[in-house]
């Protein structure tokens, strides 16, 4: 699952290195809210989920691990 | 000038509206496609225009999503269902215009065209607005323009006619709207508080046997909409039984009588310039 975000996170922001950072996507502005859009709606297909509204807060997509939680509440 | 832009939306407007952005507006672009109905030509095309995609139905989830951009972007919405939330609509960073298929501040609502018809306005027309908090259709008019209706027009020809010529304002104003350089329209009368919703029919789909042969006519085009199929349930009331119109042709005619004919699933009116044939069933 990790790869597949990764993945996602690259096709969005091609120069950075998702892999060796543990870093807050949000609070250090490497992800903004069009990426967060952006991200969501690859997720969805990718993982074949439909997010919930109250799940689209910046907060669950500040880093990939914060992702997989929330991807793994849908499985 | 905005950092992104949204297009929430269906149609010939919407879709023309796609093209105009992706000719001029090189940043992040997102279509939210809010529909009944499945993934569309639109879908593709924005696609195909580079834009992001949100198919949802969710009401709340758009809501959370608009919420989610801080940065300046302009949200274009047109035949769109989707009414916007005060929340998103109060957003400083957020300019949202919206495509109004009728002449404002006439025939605010839903189905402009239809109701234009119906009640024998000389002219329809199509409105493209700021959309404000002060109510449905109500914002700051950036260009509005009438359109003819002739005695043949129905609401598919009115509905046509709308979005072509809407979507080639779009195509002119559409860097004036992303430089903020529009002069708004100052508007006489503002008082109209009439608002048209997306569940009304005129009449309530009830054609009335005792209606002059122009107000049947206009009854009829009003929602004609094919070859599409938005509206089906008129029907009229004979002898106590409810029957449903199922088609209906007006011919030109200069037999001097006006007269009601029936005959076994066909019902004729006919007068000295006008003849209407509907065909009916139970």
């Amino acid at each position: 699952m990790e790869n597949k975000i990764i993945k996602i996170l690259k096709n969005t922001k091609p120069n950075i290195n998702f892999s060796k950072n543990k870093k807050k996507l949000i609070k250090e502005s490497i992800l903004d809210s069009f990426d967060i859009v952006t991200i969501i709606s690859e997720i969805e297909k990718e993982f074949n989920i439909s997010i919930k509204a109250n799940d689209i807060a910046a907060k669950n997509f500040d880093s990939i691990s914060k992702i997989i939680k929330l991807i793994k509440k849908y499985n | 000038m905005y950092e992104n832009i949204i297009v929430i939306g269906s149609g010939k407007i919407a879709l023309e509206s796609i093209k105009t952005i992706s000719k001029f507006f090189k940043k992040r672009k997102f279509f939210i496609y809010y529909e009944k109905d499945h993934f569309s030509l639109i879908s593709r095309i924005a696609k195909k225009n580079k834009f992001k995609i949100l198919e949802t139905k969710n009401k709340k989830k758009i809501e959370n999503f608009l919420s989610l951009f801080k940065k300046k972007t302009l949200i274009i919405s047109s035949n769109n269902n989707y009414l916007f939330p005060k929340k998103i609509i109060d957003m400083k960073n957020i300019k949202i215009i919206n495509f109004h298929n009728g002449y404002l501040p006439l025939y605010k609502g839903r189905n402009a065209q239809v109701w234009s018809i119906f009640n024998m306005e000389k002219f329809g027309g199509f409105t493209w607005h700021y959309v404000s908090n002060k109510g449905i259709d109500t914002g700051p008019i950036i260009f509005r323009k009438k359109i003819r209706i002739f005695h043949n027009t129905r609401a598919i020809d009115l509905t046509k006619k709308c979005m072509e010529q809407g979507a080639k304002v779009f195509d002119i104003l559409f860097t004036k709207i992303i430089n903020d350089k529009i002069k708004i329209k100052k508007i006489k009368n503002k008082k109209i508080k009439k608002i048209y919703y997306s569940n009304q029919l005129p009449n309530n789909g009830k054609l009335e046997l005792k209606w002059k042969i122009t107000k049947i006519s206009s009854f009829l085009r009003s929602m004609d909409f094919k070859p599409l199929s938005y509206f089906k349930n008129q029907f009229f009331i004979l002898n106590k039984k409810k029957y449903k119109i199922i088609k209906y042709k007006i011919l030109d005619t200069k037999i001097n009588k006006v007269k009601k004919i029936l005959l076994k699933e066909q019902l004729i009116f006919q007068s000295n310039y006008k003849k209407i044939i509907i065909n009916y069933g139970k």
